[in-house]
């Protein structure tokens, strides 16, 4: 039994996805952090 | 006198054989070798000649029977080793050989990987445990932290 | 020999190698400043933010090893083998709420020694100890060796010399900056891996046909995309539940949760875990492309830089430099800090000198991140290759710990006997496991009997522990 070629490309591009949004949420977070003073 | 003739002849029987094939390359695996998990690595040794200067290519053959009467060439290139993964159940034959520029090198001694995954009912048994392990854990995780918020 | 050619040139490398080294320790030296006491220098001064928070637990869990061991899975194990590696992110999100109940309950903590000694004992603090310290070392030692292997492969730079420089850089910003160093050059490594990920991605998915691959991984490695690869499906919840145990007893994530300001923790790890769920499938797909593209591997875990240099020629092989020495250097800074707390506070103040001050403490805590790279790199300098596989030992070993931290922290009738117990046969019966079934075994064997003993004992032990024992700022040092 293989895995579908849908779910094989679908695994690789959402996970490069989330990965841009993650580093992009990562960013968000800092600058709410340094604008609240909250940084550490 | 003696000496010298038997230093040409010497160099004359190198020089000889150099002219023909490359010696064979000869896997470090032994020649019988078995997996569980349909990966192994193959490597081979070989002692360049006078004409490595020029570049040597190795040749690696896959077949399923030891006679390599259908087989596929799956590496051709300067590397000393090549990794297989994702092989499926059955015997597979392998054998190497080299060019130095000239001619080909006969084959190496052929050698034999034995693909036989674990099996189905064992993997689900494991698979099994370790789903139940898993779950268990989350549970303790989760009812542990909602008793410790509702009464701290 | 197997010959396989460096891909970038070792002035190249020599240059991106001093350029990352002045950065960091610029870094730790600017940050230091804000390490005014010990709290400071240990623990970041107790309030770290979200953002911080989240960056340093997601850093320091990519490793070399997700890095170069997730491309790894996904060439021996397939599809499944990259989804095992992905599932250690519920190390990160179990833990979640586990940071908070430890920030509760032990507002001035140190380690995770702190806990087991205060929660059970000593007898069950020594076995966690050495298992703690054990891991710890050998975790510190394969990067180390990582390291060195990596600059040598990618820019031909002498293994020793790779080796020795990122442990010394990452030994000197520790030392100057203490936690404060680790954690906000942890907060630029993860970006700097993200992005750097995410570009090899999308250029391996621009110069190549996901289609193709796959019918050729049809044709060439069929088990692979294969979903009843039995080795893979033994292998799901086994590295789940090792990353489990990793994450649950090792200093380095409970000085994180002592480190993150008061309701930051929990929301913290539970981001981080979703931030790293996709980054070994990201950084691990590319091996599977080594096929349609004609690149042979001759040592697996070599697969991830090769292919992205072989695709992104230069430009890719200088990304790949960084991203490798940025994922080295978030871990081997925090594993650095992280034992070295824990040989302090456990060891120095709490066996050999309750009444030393805090000046004192810190100059010794010197000494130990000192003494550790030292240690670290004298037996990294040998080479001897199956030594990073000793980190697999450590498998049962931590996930015998699992229950003894997870029970501990919300049952009153964890008991002491059960906790070491626990440890004890865990780790013996995941050994067993271990040669006699494979290593992909281990730590489920180990965790699955850790589980049964510590209930056991919980469920015959009449005793209920006061929670109010593990504040030690209430009850008194030793108390």
């Amino acid at each position: 039994m293989l895995f579908p070629e849908s779910i094989f490309e679908l695994l690789i591009l959402s996970s490069l996805f989330l990965m841009s949004i993650a580093a992009i949420a990562l960013i968000v977070m800092l600058l709410r952090d340094i604008k609240t003073k909250n940084l550490w | 006198m003696k000496a010298l003739s038997t230093c040409l002849l010497v160099l004359f029987l190198t020089l000889g054989l150099k002219a023909i094939d490359p010696e064979p390359p000869q896997f470090e695996n032994p020649p019988e070798n078995f997996t569980e998990s349909g990966y192994i690595k193959l490597s081979w040794e070989w002692i360049p000649g006078a004409e490595s200067a020029n570049g040597h290519e190795f040749e690696l053959q896959q077949a399923p029977d030891a006679q390599f009467s259908s087989s596929t060439a799956i590496y051709q290139g300067q590397d000393f080793a090549t990794f297989l993964s994702g092989l499926k159940n059955g015997d597979y034959y392998y054998r190497v050989r080299v060019k130095e520029g000239g001619p080909w090198s006969a084959w190496s001694e052929p050698t034999l990987v034995r693909v036989q995954h674990h099996s189905l009912s064992l993997a689900f048994t494991l698979f099994g445990l370790g789903a139940l392990v898993f779950l268990l854990t989350v549970g303790i995780v989760v009812q542990g932290n909602r008793k410790v918020t509702q009464n701290p | 020999m197997e010959h396989q050619s460096e891909i970038l040139s070792p002035t190249t490398g020599w240059i991106l190698l001093i350029l990352l080294a002045i950065l960091w320790i610029y870094l730790g030296i600017y940050w230091g400043k804000k390490a005014k006491n010990l709290d400071g220098f240990m623990l970041a001064g107790r309030n770290v933010g979200l953002a911080f928070g989240t960056a340093t637990a997601m850093a320091t869990w990519i490793t070399s090893n997700t890095t170069m061991l997730a491309p790894q899975f996904a060439l021996q194990l397939g599809i499944w083998g990259m989804i095992a590696y992905s599932t250690a992110a519920f190390g990160l999100f179990l833990f979640a709420p586990l940071a908070k109940r430890i920030k509760q309950l032990m507002p001035k903590g140190y380690t995770s020694g702190d806990f087991i000694r205060l929660r059970y004992g000593n007898t069950a603090w020594y076995i966690f100890l050495a298992i703690s310290i054990f891991y710890g070392f050998t975790w510190l030692i394969s990067m180390g060796m990582a390291g060195g292997i990596l600059m040598n492969a990618l820019a031909g730079i002498p293994y020793e010399i790779g080796m020795t420089m990122i442990l010394l850089v990452c030994v000197l910003y520790t030392l100057f900056g203490g936690l404060y160093a680790v954690i906000g050059t942890d907060y630029i490594q993860s970006l700097i891996v993200m992005i750097g990920i995410v570009v090899v991605g999308a250029a391996v998915l621009y110069s190549i046909d996901l289609e193709q691959v796959y019918s050729d991984l049809q044709t060439e490695k069929p088990m692979l995309i294969d979903a009843l690869l039995p080795a893979s499906l033994i292998a799901i919840f086994n590295n789940l539940l090792f990353g489990i145990g990793e994450v649950f007893h090792s200093n380095v994530w409970w000085s994180r949760a002592f480190a993150m300001r008061k309701g930051v923790g929990q929301k913290a790890y539970t981001l981080a875990g979703l931030f790293w769920l996709p980054v070994p499938i990201a950084a691990g797909f590319i091996a599977l492309t080594s096929g349609s593209l004609g690149v042979n591997i001759t040592s697996p875990d070599m697969v991830g830089p090769l292919m992205a240099g072989h695709i992104l020629g230069q430009v890719g092989a200088v990304i790949v430099f960084i991203v490798f020495f940025c994922s080295l250097a978030s871990s081997i800074d925090s594993l650095l800090a992280a034992t070295s707390d824990l040989i302090v506070e456990d060891i120095y103040k709490k066996m050999i000198n309750p009444k030393a001050k805090e000046q004192r403490i810190r100059r010794i805590s010197m000494f130990v991140i000192i003494g550790l790279g030292v240690f670290a790199w004298l037996v990294c300098l040998p080479r001897i290759g199956t030594l990073a596989t000793v980190l697999f030992f450590a498998g049962p070993m931590v996930a015998s710990t699992i229950y003894p931290i997870a029970m501990g922290l919300y049952w009153k009738t964890a008991s002491p006997k059960g906790a070491l117990w626990a440890m004890v046969l865990g780790s013996l019966s995941g050994l067993i496991a271990y040669f006699n079934l494979g290593w992909y075994t281990a730590s489920l064997i180990g965790a699955a009997v850790s589980i049964v003993v510590t209930t056991l004992f919980a469920k015959i032990n009449k005793e209920e522990f006061q929670w109010k024992l593990l504040d030690e700022s209430q009850s008194g040092p030793n108390g």
